[in-house]
């Protein structure tokens, strides 16, 4: 039987469902119930969900033809055909993709620190426009400085929120 | 009891500043359900801090009518583009798309809002009828049998809503495993902390809603970019509006048909629009005599699955409000914010706040009335919307999904909190796991806990047999966990049986 590496995502869940069933163990006896009640038979699928990684023929008789159900392949079925016939998606290698998406993520988180909420969401905005959307600066600029007022308008001023809020409030 | 409530709830609804919160959730859920790829969820994820300062009533007007019309405004770009605004719009497109080919794009589409509105109107007026049949049953239930049902619930969105079962069922578990973290005030202890003051008072809410759903779509839509629709397909005219409004009043039989369908598929947690769409379409298209026409264009084809897919709205909040058992992602955005509100649903929703129950019946009828008049109005103004490349958007919403994390507690934690769980359900969509099983699993762990400790203090620890229903609910979760299994053991001795005829 030919063994495959299994998917890294299964494998975190793994790790953490494992580290949350340790952990429940050291809650008093009332307190570890239900975790450990969830915890178990999650680690114990998230296991079957690895070795059918791993080993895609194993248990492949019952799962694959059982436990996928019919009615959520048959609309998956549609989807697929109707965006093989409106392709939109531009195919890119899935590392990649995860490291793009955690620097958006960072980079926002950053501004945001450095910069106070509002005004560094608009240096985001202003940058992801002029390098990632290739406009002009004066558009991007515009672009976030029109999102800041209505953020401001509606954060700052209707929900009170504290937008130079950042490293200087920490 | 219906009228009493009814009353009251008119007396909530009525007044000036409802209807235009309504006003305004119909505006927004239009303009959200016209552009593609937003995804219905990021609207009502977006709107979630500003009605956390609303009264609960202007809170149920904007975030319901805004929820209820989505499924109104992607109708227009089904049509117009071939290009559904939300996945639950997809059937529209077979027979709407030829149509608008075919120079009948206004006749349509008004089929196809008229449709939408019958179909929500039916989901409401079903929604209000069946509250006396359910309030007898809501009170008979204790504790084990919401435990039973809590654990049914996650399981049938974990076997109906995403492409694996197994992998449902784990998401469920962890979203189960993440609302155990903070104080227990069961027992009065601290779980999973990691001595950590933000871990005490648990994971909050919105932030993990916001990550889960919006900033994940965000990432996705951020890589596949791209514009939505060419130009030059536009709407031209409003001539065939009174015809398409006219063939959906012909085949009224077609279209309740489809609202039927789609209540039943709305009260089935987890089972979602985009099949009720699906179905309603693959139903009317098998009960045709000549189904040569479908697919190139006919308006039936548009009627049917409209409907279905704006009547499931009063099937799914049946589950919600009655039960506490949101069957969908956006049942669950709608559930937190009554939570939010103090509001808690259950029994209580058919007991003591009948009225709140009821004034969502009137939402929905309102919301529907007003998206399909308003759908038609701003078409025009609006369809130039979907040719802006959908990657533009992507900053701003971002930018509100961090300001709307940090605005509930002023905490830079909770946004953090918030692109954590963004990228989780980023790799869980990309790795098919169910960010919806995972969300419910969330958001009904703290009572599953209650449920579970109320019932073994009073039957002990066999309690799920000690009650006859919640000894069922428990035979039809099991049944329900290995059908698959013993239906593939089945089907495999039949198979071995014929051959073994056959050799015979």
């Amino acid at each position: 039987m030919k063994a495959k590496p299994p998917n890294w995502f299964s494998v975190v869940l793994l790790a953490i469902t494992l580290l949350f069933t340790v952990g429940a163990l050291g809650f008093t006896a009332r307190a570890r119930v239900i975790p450990l009640a969830v915890a178990a038979p999650t680690l114990f699928l998230l296991s079957i969900q690895v070795i059918r990684e791993v080993y895609p023929n194993i248990l492949s008789k019952f799962i694959k033809t059982g436990t996928e159900n019919k009615i959520s392949h048959q609309t998956h079925d549609i989807l697929s055909r109707y965006r093989e016939t409106n392709p939109s998606e531009k195919k890119k290698d899935p590392g990649i993709d995860i490291i793009i998406v955690t620097m958006h993520l960072v980079t926002i988180f950053l501004l945001m620190l450095l910069g106070g909420i509002i005004p560094g969401g608009m240096i985001y905005i202003a940058l992801y426009y002029r390098f990632i959307a290739r406009g002009g600066w004066a558009v991007s600029t515009s672009a976030a400085i029109i999102v800041g007022v209505i953020c401001y308008a509606l954060f700052g001023i209707l929900l009170e929120a504290e937008i130079w809020a950042g490293i200087f409030s920490l | 009891l219906l009228i009493e409530g009814l009353t009251a709830a008119a007396d909530l609804f009525f007044t000036p500043l409802t209807v235009m919160y309504l006003l305004i959730g119909v505006v927004i859920g239009l303009i959200f359900g016209f552009v593609p790829g937003l995804s219905g969820i990021t609207v009502l994820i977006v709107l979630l801090p500003f009605v956390l300062p609303l009264q609960p009533v202007h809170a149920i007007a904007l975030i319901l009518g805004a929820h209820a019309v989505i499924v109104t405004g992607d109708t227009i770009t089904a049509i117009l583009f071939n290009i559904p605004g939300t996945a639950q719009s997809v059937a529209t497109c077979f027979d709407g798309f030829p149509l608008a080919q075919q120079g009948r794009a206004s006749e349509a589409i008004a089929a196809g809002l008229t449709a939408s509105m019958i179909g929500g109107i039916f989901g409401a007026v079903f929604l209000m009828l069946t509250i006396p049949i359910f309030r007898p049953l809501v009170l008979a239930l204790g504790s084990a049998e919401y435990f039973m049902m809590i654990l049914i619930g996650i399981t049938m969105i974990a076997m109906l809503g995403g492409e694996s079962f197994l992998k449902g069922l784990i998401s469920g578990g962890l979203g189960l495993l993440c609302s155990f973290i903070g104080f227990d005030v069961v027992t009065g202890s601290f779980r999973y902390t990691l001595g950590s003051n933000y871990l005490y008072s648990g994971l909050n809410f919105v932030p993990v809603m916001i990550g889960i759903f919006a900033i994940a779509q965000m990432l996705s839509l951020s890589l596949e970019g791209g514009s939505i629709a060419k130009e030059g397909d536009f709407l031209k005219g409003y001539s065939g509006i009174l015809k398409g409004i006219a063939a959906t009043l012909k085949n009224l039989k077609v279209c309740l048909r489809g609202s039927v369908l789609g209540v039943i598929v709305g009260i089935i947690p987890g089972i979602g629009g985009t099949v009720a769409n699906i179905l309603a379409y693959g139903v009317q298209v098998g009960s045709s005599i000549d189904r040569s026409l479908y697919g190139k264009g006919e308006i039936k084809g548009v009627i049917a699955p409209e409907s279905a897919n704006n009547a499931k709205e009063g099937g799914a909040l049946i589950t919600t409000l009655a039960f506490g058992i949101p069957g969908s992602a956006g049942m669950a955005v709608l559930m937190t914010v009554l939570i939010l509100k103090g509001i808690v649903p259950g029994p209580n929703m058919i007991t003591e706040n009948l009225d709140i129950t009821i004034s969502f019946v009137l939402v929905l009828i309102f919301a529907n009335i007003l998206a399909a008049l308003m759908a038609i109005m701003i078409t025009p103004a609006l369809e130039k919307i979907t040719i802006i490349p959908i990657d533009r958007l992507v900053p701003l919403v971002l930018v509100v999904c961090a300001l709307g994390a940090f605005s509930i507690n002023e905490r830079l934690a909770d946004v953090i909190l918030a692109f954590i769980f963004g990228l989780v359900g980023f790799l869980m969509k990309k790795y098919q796991y169910s960010p919806a099983a995972f969300i419910i699993g969330f958001l009904l762990g703290a009572r599953l806990e209650r449920a579970l400790h109320v019932s073994l203090r009073a039957w002990g620890p066999l309690f799920i047999f000690q009650r006859p229903i919640s000894a069922l609910l428990f035979f039809a979760m099991l049944i329900m966990l290995f059908w698959p299994f013993l239906r593939a053991i089945w089907q495999r001795h039949i198979i071995h049986s014929n051959k073994g005829e056959d050799k015979k």
